[in-house]
C-alpha cells in the first residue's frame, strides 16, 4: 500500500512532478469530457454539433480594427515610444468605436487622447519615476 | 458631452501649466550636469539601470545596492534605480543591454559560483563581462541550528554525528549560491575527516529565499540552516521564544567579526585539501563587456570616493555589512583567482541529488 | 503612549497622502499595491521611521481597497486580490446598483480592515509561533481547500471548471522551478522570455480588460442597457443603507477572520484570501443561487477578507519577520533600510513603532473609508462615460502597468496582448475565465509547497493524511466545501430541468 503513495523523488527531476500531475490530470479529465459530451450527442440527435466563434452579425470592422491596432500600438510603443504611439492608438480606436469621422468624433478623440496620455506621461512617467516604454 | 468635454480640457491645461512649472526645474539640473563635467566621475546618462541578482528587497545584494546607488549617483551626477529582478534575468537584461553604461548589474559571489554549479549557463561567466570594483562584504555568511540541539559548532556536530551513528543531519542551502559553497566544503572536510560513513548521513534540503530556511528549521525539514548574522542575530536573543530561537555554528569568513563573536570555520579547524576552509562573501559590479573604458573609470573613481563617506560605511554597518573597496582592474584578477580557488571544491562537492533528502 | 506623541500631524498627512495615492493606483486597472510601495520605497529613506511606515501603511491600505472600484464598475480587477469583488460587484452594477455595491465593499472594507488591526493589536505577541504551526503540508491543502471555489462557481459544467482551474494551473507552472533553477514547459523560441512565466498582473487585466474590448468590439461597442438606468430613482432596492449589514453579521466576521487568519500564513499567497472567503459565504449562505448574480453578500465577503489580510499578512512580520504576502516583503524593506530587523523581538525592542504602526493603520483606514465612501457618488458615474471613450484609457493603463510590473520588460505587454485574445476566446471554447485565474493565481504556491513535502518525507505522500490534526481538519473542510459545492450543483441543475419541462 505503502507504495502506491510514494513518488520517486529527485532533487534534480523535482521540477517535472508538478506538471507530469497536472497534465496526467488535465489528459484525464480532458478525455472524460469529450466522451460525455459525444455520448450526449448520441443519445440527443437533434442537437447537431455547432460551434460559433462569432456572435450573429457581429461588427467586423471594430473587432478586427481592435484587433489590428492593439498589435500595432504594442509594435510602435519600441519604435517610436510612449509619447507618441499612445496618442496616435487612442485617436484611432476612439475614432474606430465611435465609427463616423464628424468634426466633432476627430475632436473628442484628439482631447481624449492627448489629455490621457499626457496625464499618464506625467503622473506616472515624471511624478512616480516609472519606467514608460 | 460639452461639459465632459470643458473637464477634460481644464485638466489638460492644468496638467501643461504643473509640467511646464517641473520643466524649468529640469533645465536647471541639466546645467549642473554640464558644469560637472570636468570631474572624471561623472558620466554622461541621465538614467543608469542597476539590476541586481536578487528578488528579495530584504537580502543583503538590495541593501549594499541601495547604500551604494545612493551615494554614488551624487558622485556620478545621474540618477540610479536598483532593480531586484532576480539573476537569471538580470544576466540575460545586462547581455542585451547597450554599451552605455545605462545598465549595470551588481552581485555577489554567486555570479560564478552560479556558472560552476551550472545553475546559470556559460554565457554568465566572468570572462563576458566587465568586471567592476569590489565595494562591500558581508562577513556574515553563517550556519545556524536550533537553540538547543546537541553542538555548538559545525565541527561539533560532524562529531555528535560519528558519537551517534543512528543520527543525520539535514542541511538546508539554497543551490548553486554562496550557501551551497559553505555546505560542499563542510561536507568534503567530513569526508575527510571522518569518512564516508559519517558523510553519508548529512543530507541537503534544497529551499529558496532566507524565510524558506527559517521555516525548514522550525518545521523539522532541517537540522542546519545557512543564514546570516545581519538577518539571523536576532533569532539567537535571549528572549525569544525556545520554538523559534536559534544559535550559530560558525561563518565562512576569514575573521570574526568585532560586534559578535561566532568561531569561523578555519579556526574551528574546517579545512579541504590541506587548506583553511575561508569563503568571503564580496559583492561587486558587473558591466556589460564593450562598455567604453572611460566609464569604468568613471564607476571607479565614484566608488573610490565613497568608500571614503563615512555615511556609506554607516550605512552599511547598521545591517553589519563592511567596507571592502577593490578598484576594477583589482577585482578582476582577484575574483578570477579566487573562482579558480573554488574550482576544487565544485568538482569534488557531492551531487545534490544523491544527498537531497 | 500617547497618539499624538508617535503621530505627529506630518505623519497622519503622510499617512492620508499614501492612502490617496494607493485608492487611486488600486483603482487604475495595471497598478497594484504592491506597486505603488515599491516606488515609495526609495524615497522613505529620506524619511524618519513612523513617518515611512504611516506613507507605506497608507499606500497598502488605500491600494488594497482601491482594487473594488473597477472590481465593481467595470468588470475589470484592479487588484489581484479583488478578483472575486467582480464575480457579484458587476452583476450589481449591471443591474444599476454600481453606488450601492460600490459601499457595501467601502464598508465591508474597513470593518476587514479593524478586525484584522485588532487580531493584530491584541493577539500578535500570542501568535507569534502559529504560523510554524503550518508546515508546507498543511499550507498546501490551505490552498487545496481555496481551490474549491473553482467547485462552487462553475457555470453550466463542472468538469469545465475544474478543467479550467487545472489549465490556469498549468500556465502559472512555465518557468523557472526556483528549488532546482530548472525550467520546464517553456515554448521553444521562448527561453529568455518566459524564463520566470508570465507574470501575474497582464495575465489577469489580459484576460478581463482586453478580453473584454474585444467582445465589445465584436458587438459593435453599444452603449450597455445599465449605462442609460439612471441610479437611484427613489426605489430603496438600489439604495444603499448600513441596515443592509444586519443580516450580514456573520459573513463579515467569518470573510474578516478568514482574511486574517490566511494572511498569517506566509506561501499562501494575499488572494487567496478573498477567494476562500468568497466560497464559504456561497457555501453558508441562504441563497447560494444569488451569489454570482449581484448579491451585495459576494462583495462584502470578497472585500472584507482582502482588507482583512493586511492585519494578518502582519503577524508573521512582526512575530518572525517572515511577510505574510508580497506587499509586507516590500514593508520589511523599508524597515531594513533603516537599520531595523524586523522579528521576534521587533514589538518588544521596538514600542514606539509598533504602536506607530497601529496608529497608523487606523488612521489608514479611517481614511480610506471617508476618502472612498464620500467619493463614491462620483466615482461610480465612470460607468456612463461612453465606452468609446473609456476603453481606450483603459488600454492604455494597462499597457503602462504591464509595462512597468516589472520595470520595462515589453514581452509582459505582449502578455497582456496574448491573454487578452485568450479571454476573448475561452469562453467560446468553455473555459471558465474565473476558475482559470483561480488556478493560474495559487498553481506556483500550490506546487513549491506540494515539492517542499514531498522532499522532506522523501517522496512519501501518506505524510499529507499523517501529519497531525490540523492537517485531518483542513481535509475535512475541503471534503465537505467539495461535497456542499456539489450539491448545491446539482439542486441547482435540477431546478433547470424543471422549470425547462
Amino acid at each position: 500500500m505503502s507504495e502506491v503513495f510514494t513518488i520517486d523523488f529527485s532533487y534534480s527531476t523535482s521540477h517535472l512532478i508538478f506538471p507530469r500531475i497536472i497534465i496526467g490530470l488535465l489528459i484525464l479529465l480532458g478525455a472524460i469530457l469529450l466522451i460525455t459530451n459525444f455520448l450526449k450527442r448520441l443519445r440527443d440527435q437533434s442537437k447537431v454539433f455547432k460551434f460559433k466563434l462569432f456572435t450573429d452579425n457581429y461588427d467586423k470592422a471594430k473587432f478586427y480594427g481592435s484587433i489590428v491596432l492593439l498589435i500595432t500600438y504594442a509594435v510602435s510603443l519600441e519604435q517610436i515610444g510612449f509619447f507618441l504611439s499612445s496618442v496616435i492608438f487612442v485617436t484611432l480606436l476612439t475614432l474606430l468605436y465611435i465609427g463616423n469621422l464628424k468634426r466633432k468624433s476627430i475632436l473628442i478623440s484628439l482631447v481624449n487622447s492627448m489629455s490621457i496620455t499626457f496625464v499618464f506621461w506625467y503622473v506616472f512617467g515624471q511624478l512616480f519615476d516609472i519606467t514608460l516604454p | 458631452m460639452k461639459k465632459f468635454m470643458f473637464i477634460m480640457l481644464v485638466a489638460f491645461l492644468s496638467a501643461v501649466l504643473v509640467a511646464c512649472e517641473s520643466g524649468s526645474g529640469e533645465t536647471t539640473g541639466d546645467e549642473t550636469e554640464a558644469i560637472g563635467q570636468e570631474e572624471e566621475a561623472a558620466v554622461d546618462v541621465d538614467r543608469v539601470r542597476m539590476l541586481i541578482g536578487s528578488t528579495a528587497t530584504g537580502g543583503d545584494t538590495y541593501q549594499i545596492a541601495d547604500a551604494l546607488s545612493r551615494h554614488a549617483e551624487d558622485v556620478m551626477e545621474t540618477n540610479m534605480q536598483v532593480d531586484a529582478v532576480g539573476s537569471l534575468r538580470a544576466f540575460d537584461e545586462l547581455g542585451k543591454a547597450e554599451d552605455d553604461g545605462s545598465t549595470i548589474m551588481f552581485f555577489h559571489d554567486m555570479s560564478y559560483l552560479g556558472v560552476e554549479y551550472g545553475s546559470f549557463g556559460e554565457e554568465a561567466e566572468l570572462e563576458n563581462w566587465t568586471i567592476g570594483p569590489i565595494v562591500a562584504t558581508n562577513p556574515g555568511n553563517a550556519f545556524l541550528t536550533n537553540a538547543d540541539a546537541p553542538y555548538d559548532t559545525m565541527v561539533e556536530s560532524a562529531e555528535w554525528l560519528s558519537e551517534n551513528p543512528d543520527e543525520t543531519i539535514t542541511v538546508a542551502v539554497e543551490s548553486g549560491g554562496v550557501s551551497q559553497i559553505g555546505f560542499d566544503g563542510f561536507y568534503l572536510w567530513v569526508e575527510e575527516e571522518f569518512g564516508t560513513d559519517v558523510s553519508d548521513r548529512i543530507h541537503a534540503y534544497v529551499t529558496g529565499s532566507q524565510e524558506d530556511k527559517n521555516q525548514a528549521l522550525w518545521d523539522g525539514n532541517a537540522d542546519i540552516i545557512h543564514g546570516s548574522i545581519g538577518a539571523n542575530e536576532q533569532y539567537t536573543q535571549d528572549e525569544v521564544e525556545d520554538r523559534i530561537k536559534m544559535k550559530f555554528l560558525g561563518i565562512t569568513a576569514g575573521e570574526r567579526m568585532e560586534e559578535i563573536e561566532i568561531p569561523t570555520f578555519a579556526e574551528q579547524g574546517v579545512t579541504v585539501n590541506g587548506d583553511e576552509f575561508i569563503f568571503d562573501k564580496e559583492f561587486f559590479l558587473l558591466m556589460p563587456e564593450d562598455i567604453d573604458e572611460s566609464y569604468v573609470q568613471a564607476v571607479d573613481n565614484a566608488v573610490e570616493q565613497v568608500v571614503e563617506d563615512p555615511s556609506y560605511e554607516e550605512d552599511l554597518v547598521t545591517n553589519r555589512y563592511t567596507v571592502n573597496h577593490m578598484s576594477a582592474a583589482e577585482a578582476e584578477e582577484y575574483l578570477l583567482d579566487k573562482r579558480d580557488n573554488f574550482r576544487y571544491i565544485i568538482e569534488n562537492a557531492p551531487n545534490l541529488d544523491d544527498i537531497a533528502r | 503612549m500617547q497618539f499624538f506623541e508617535i503621530l505627529t500631524p506630518m505623519t497622519i498627512l503622510l499617512c492620508s497622502l499614501g492612502v490617496f495615492i494607493g485608492i487611486v493606483m488600486g483603482a487604475i486597472p495595471g497598478m497594484t499595491a504592491t506597486m505603488a510601495i515599491a516606488i515609495f520605497l526609495p524615497i522613505t529613506y529620506a524619511l524618519d521611521m513612523i513617518e515611512s511606515i504611516g506613507l507605506l501603511i497608507g499606500l497598502y491600505v488605500g491600494g488594497i481597497s482601491g482594487g473594488l472600484v473597477p472590481a465593481v464598475l467595470i468588470n475589470i480587477p484592479g487588484t489581484p486580490s479583488s478578483l472575486t469583488t467582480t464575480f457579484d460587484g458587476y452583476p450589481m452594477t449591471q443591474k444599476g446598483e454600481g453606488e450601492k455595491a460600490l459601499k457595501v465593499g467601502v464598508t465591508a472594507s474597513v470593518f476587514g480592515g479593524f478586525f484584522s488591526l485588532a487580531v493584530l493589536y491584541f493577539f500578535a505577541p500570542m501568535l507569534s509561533t502559529f504560523a510554524i504551526d503550518f508546515s508546507s503540508v498543511e499550507m498546501f491543502l490551505i490552498i487545496l481547500f481555496a481551490m474549491t471555489i473553482i467547485a462552487s462557481i462553475s457555470k453550466g459544467s463542472l468538469l469545465g471548471g475544474i478543467f479550467s482551474g487545472l489549465l490556469g494551473i498549468l500556465i502559472s507552472l512555465i518557468g523557472t522551478f526556483t528549488i532546482n533553477n530548472e525550467t520546464r514547459l517553456i515554448p521553444p523560441g521562448f527561453e529568455s522570455e518566459l524564463i520566470y512565466g508570465f507574470t501575474l498582473l497582464p495575465v489577469l487585466i489580459g484576460l478581463f480588460a482586453v478580453g473584454q474590448l474585444l467582445e465589445e468590439a465584436e458587438k459593435g461597442m453599444k452603449a450597455s442597457a445599465h449605462q442609460k438606468i439612471k441610479l437611484q430613482k427613489g426605489d430603496t432596492k438600489s439604495k444603499f443603507s448600513f441596515r443592509l449589514f444586519k443580516n450580514q453579521k456573520v459573513n463579515v466576521v467569518r470573510s474578516s477572520l478568514l482574511g486574517t487568519f490566511i494572511g498569517m500564513l506566509p506561501g499562501v499567497g494575499g488572494s487567496a484570501a478573498s477567494i476562500t472567503a468568497y466560497s464559504q459565504a456561497k457555501n453558508f449562505s441562504k441563497n447560494p443561487k444569488e451569489l454570482g448574480k449581484g448579491s451585495p453578500e459576494g462583495v462584502v465577503a470578497s472585500e472584507s477578507a482582502n482588507n482583512g489580510l493586511i492585519g494578518g499578512a502582519l503577524v508573521p512580520m512582526l512575530s518572525l519577520g517572515i511577510p505574510g504576502d508580497s506587499t509586507t516583503a516590500i514593508l520589511i524593506a523599508a524597515f531594513l533600510l533603516q537599520g531595523i530587523q524586523v522579528g521576534p523581538l521587533f514589538i518588544s525592542s521596538n514600542p514606539d513603532l509598533w504602536s506607530g504602526m497601529v496608529f497608523a493603520l487606523i488612521v489608514a483606514n479611517i481614511a480610506m473609508f471617508f476618502m472612498m465612501f464620500l467619493t463614491v457618488k462620483y466615482f461610480a458615474k465612470i460607468v456612463f462615460i461612453p465606452k468609446y471613450l473609456i476603453f481606450p484609457i483603459i488600454i492604455v493603463a494597462c499597457v503602462i502597468g504591464s509595462y512597468a510590473i516589472n520595470n520595462g520588460i515589453m514581452f509582459d505587454v505582449w502578455t497582456l496582448l496574448l491573454f487578452g485574445f485568450l479571454g476573448y476566446i475561452f469562453p467560446k471554447l468553455g473555459i471558465q475565465i474565473p476558475s482559470f485565474l483561480i488556478g493560474f493565481i495559487l498553481g506556483a504556491e500550490a506546487e513549491k509547497n506540494f515539492i517542499d513535502t514531498l522532499q522532506g518525507s522523501g517522496g512519501d505522500l501518506s505524510v499529507f493524511f499523517t501529519n497531525g490534526p490540523v492537517a485531518i481538519v483542513l481535509w475535512i473542510l475541503i471534503l465537505g466545501s467539495i461535497i456542499f459545492s456539489v450539491a448545491d450543483y446539482r439542486k441547482g441543475k435540477k431546478e433547470e430541468a424543471t422549470y425547462a419541462s
